[in-house]
């Protein structure tokens, strides 16, 4: 499409549309509002009312998606199972399991939020709930805050890459992927993550131990056993969901109802499920399907027009003329990344530029699959990163004291994790695969 | 500060319908269950839960999009915006909510005329419900008319505000404070009160 008729908008016009749509973010739109703006303007000047026309029905496939439909299913099941302390029993049980470890207790924020992030596709709602658990035991036993507000701002990451992941949903979405592969190339790299996460917290306590604290007693055999059983229903939710997508036995969608049933099961066996409970996860189940899809309505619509401009094609183009190593490729996406991380939202970042630059990165010869990893990557760092970076902010609030110029520091370590993933999937794409 | 009556009013509606929409979700998850164990388990398959599903998500959609919008829950980036002076803030936190507004009636302008197409050719999916479309499209349009009338009922409010003084737009149609992002994990329960989170705090 894009190349019949005079309606072809040069690299110039394509960078102009980016910036305009940088400017009505910055002065406060709402991020679909600007999105969407950009894209009619771009419909109207090129085209007139033809392509404003087909917006309705746009707008109608999108809500009508099935692949979307995972997103308030997978919602609901996380926020069922987060105010059905699910969350906390698990800390529990994994508190006294990484104890021992060099780093002790950092250990089990980066566990929990692995476990959670199995449970739950928002690191909103990790960063919160870990924090919550985390900051008062923490406290009693003098650990370094700056390490604790890292692990818990850092670990809550996970939640985007490891399935089920909101983010990896909607990539798929957009770009035509299949959520299901997607969701599978996701796990390898959030557990290496973790586990490059849980590497920083041990190099760090065994150069200086003081970051530690004074750890506190072990509770007794029995009862560290006794708590292993509070880490069985998220295993067995995470291993239901994940195993009947990769047997082909259900669709994501489907896996994600399942998963709902599981979540309302395992909260009524605890007692904890209850109608305020059921209410609450209700209103905030919708009000995130309301949000997401919102952009996703402007999004998918800026797509399409940008592909009638034909600009995906034109940008291409224009980098192929420069001819550099795949790899420089890739190091200049990821400098992009970091810039782009630290001005805008971690979704938007990812809606915005996935039109552009994926075809780049397949004309340089890495799948699709591949792309939609390294951008939840990104978006991890984008998370984390100043001054935007909003689980910095969630965890200061949760954290309720000093300022958060202490989360910043604490995440810098965990940084150079994300980047060293972002190498190694680099350098072996085919693990993803 | 209080909101206004008819705010008010148009947020109990949508908590209301948004409550609806959750039952929904939950009737869609034991619909895809069963589906599945007869599928797999039992062999014969209950048709069309992908169908339904995805009428489920455009009611959840459209109508979370309003309560969203009154909670403030619709991102938006306010990194160099909070260094703004305070009147220039207050104008550009109007023109959100007239934007948004504006995008608000597009949509269901587009909705209806999505709704008008299907009623002039009677269309019926062509799938094993032969659901007549106007139903789930009719219900889809009602929420796009209810985000639309949200939407204007705020930025007039804003607009009205805008009047009132140095502030006072700020105050209540600012980008949300992190504490009210975050308050609905930490202590569920008041998160739903009545009136909008954060209009006595920041």
């Amino acid at each position: 499409m894009g190349r019949e008729g005079a309606a072809m908008l040069g690299i110039e016009g394509a960078a102009a549309g980016f910036g305009l749509l940088l400017f009505l973010l910055f002065i406060g739109l709402h991020i679909a509002t600007a999105l969407f703006l950009v894209a009619v303007l771009g419909a109207w000047l090129f085209f007139g009312e033809t392509m404003i026309r087909p917006f309705g029905t746009m707008m109608w496939g999108t809500l009508n998606n099935f692949l979307l439909v995972a997103i308030p299913l997978f919602v609901f099941m996380g926020e069922v199972l987060v105010r059905g302390g699910v969350t906390e029993r698990m800390y529990r049980a994994l508190a006294d399991w990484t104890r021992p470890l060099p780093g002790g207790l950092l250990h089990t924020n980066i566990a929990a939020s692995t476990v959670f992030a199995s449970i739950s596709g928002s690191s909103v709602a990790t960063a919160a709930t870990i924090g919550t658990v985390a900051f008062p035991t923490f406290r009693r036993q003098r650990y370094a805050e700056a390490w604790v507000a890292g692990s818990v701002a850092s670990g809550a990451t996970l939640g985007i890459l490891i399935p089920p992941s909101i983010n990896l949903i909607i990539y798929g979405a957009i770009t035509n992927t299949s959520i299901g592969a997607l969701f599978t190339a996701g796990i390898l790299p959030g557990v290496t993550l973790a586990a490059a996460f849980m590497g920083v917290i041990v190099v760090a306590s065994v150069l200086n131990p003081a970051i530690a604290g004074r750890p506190e007693r072990m509770a007794p055999w029995a009862e560290r056993r006794r708590r292993l059983v509070d880490l069985v229903p998220p295993l067995v939710i995470f291993v239901m969901v994940m195993g009947s997508i990769y047997l082909g036995l259900a669709t994501p969608t489907e896996a994600a109802g399942v998963g709902v049933i599981a979540a309302l099961v395992l909260t009524a066996f605890y007692r904890t499920l209850g109608w305020a409970m059921l209410r609450e996860a209700m209103l905030s189940t919708v009000t995130t399907t309301g949000m997401t899809l919102l952009i996703l309505i402007a999004a998918f619509y800026l797509n399409f027009i940008l592909g009638v401009l034909g600009v995906p094609a034109q940008v291409s183009g224009f980098v192929s003329g420069f001819d550099v190593a795949p790899v420089t490729m890739i190091l200049l996406l990821v400098v992009l990344y970091m810039v782009l991380g630290c001005f805008l939202d971690a979704l938007a970042m990812m809606i915005a530029t996935i039109p552009v630059i994926l075809p780049i990165v397949t004309l340089i010869g890495y799948d699709p699959i591949w792309f939609g990893i390294f951008l939840v990557l990104m978006c991890e760092l984008a998370l984390i990163t100043p001054p935007v970076g909003m689980n910095l902010y969630v965890t200061q609030s949760v954290r309720g004291r000093g300022d958060v110029s202490t989360v910043i520091v604490g995440v810098l370590p965990f940084c150079l994790c994300i980047l060293l993933v972002v190498a190694l999937i680099t350098i072996f794409p085919g693990i993803l695969i | 500060m209080v909101p206004p009556p008819l705010l008010r009013a148009l947020e109990r509606v949508a908590v209301a319908l948004a409550l609806v929409a959750g039952g929904a979700i939950m009737v869609l998850a034991v619909l895809i269950a069963a589906d599945i164990v007869g599928r797999d388990v039992i062999g014969v398959s209950v048709q069309g839960t992908d169908e339904i599903g995805g009428y489920v998500l455009a009611f959840v959609g459209s109508l979370g999009m309003a309560l969203t919008l009154i909670r403030r829950g619709h991102p938006r980036i306010d990194l160099f915006f909070r260094f703004f002076p305070g009147g220039l803030r207050d104008g550009l936190n109007a023109l959100a909510q007239v934007a948004i507004a504006g995008f608000a009636l597009f949509m269901a302008w587009h909705a209806w005329g999505e709704l008008r197409t299907t009623l002039r050719f009677g269309a019926v999916t062509n799938t094993p419900l032969q659901t007549p479309l106007w139903v789930p499209q009719g219900v889809w349009l009602a929420g796009m008319a209810f985000f639309a009338l949200t939407a204007c009922a705020v930025a007039g409010h804003a607009l009205l505000l805008l009047r009132r003084g140095r502030g006072a737009v700020s105050r209540a149609y600012g980008a949300p404070t992190t504490e009210e992002e975050v308050g609905h994990y930490v202590s569920p329960g008041e998160a739903d009160g009545p009136g909008r989170g954060g209009d006595a705090r920041d």
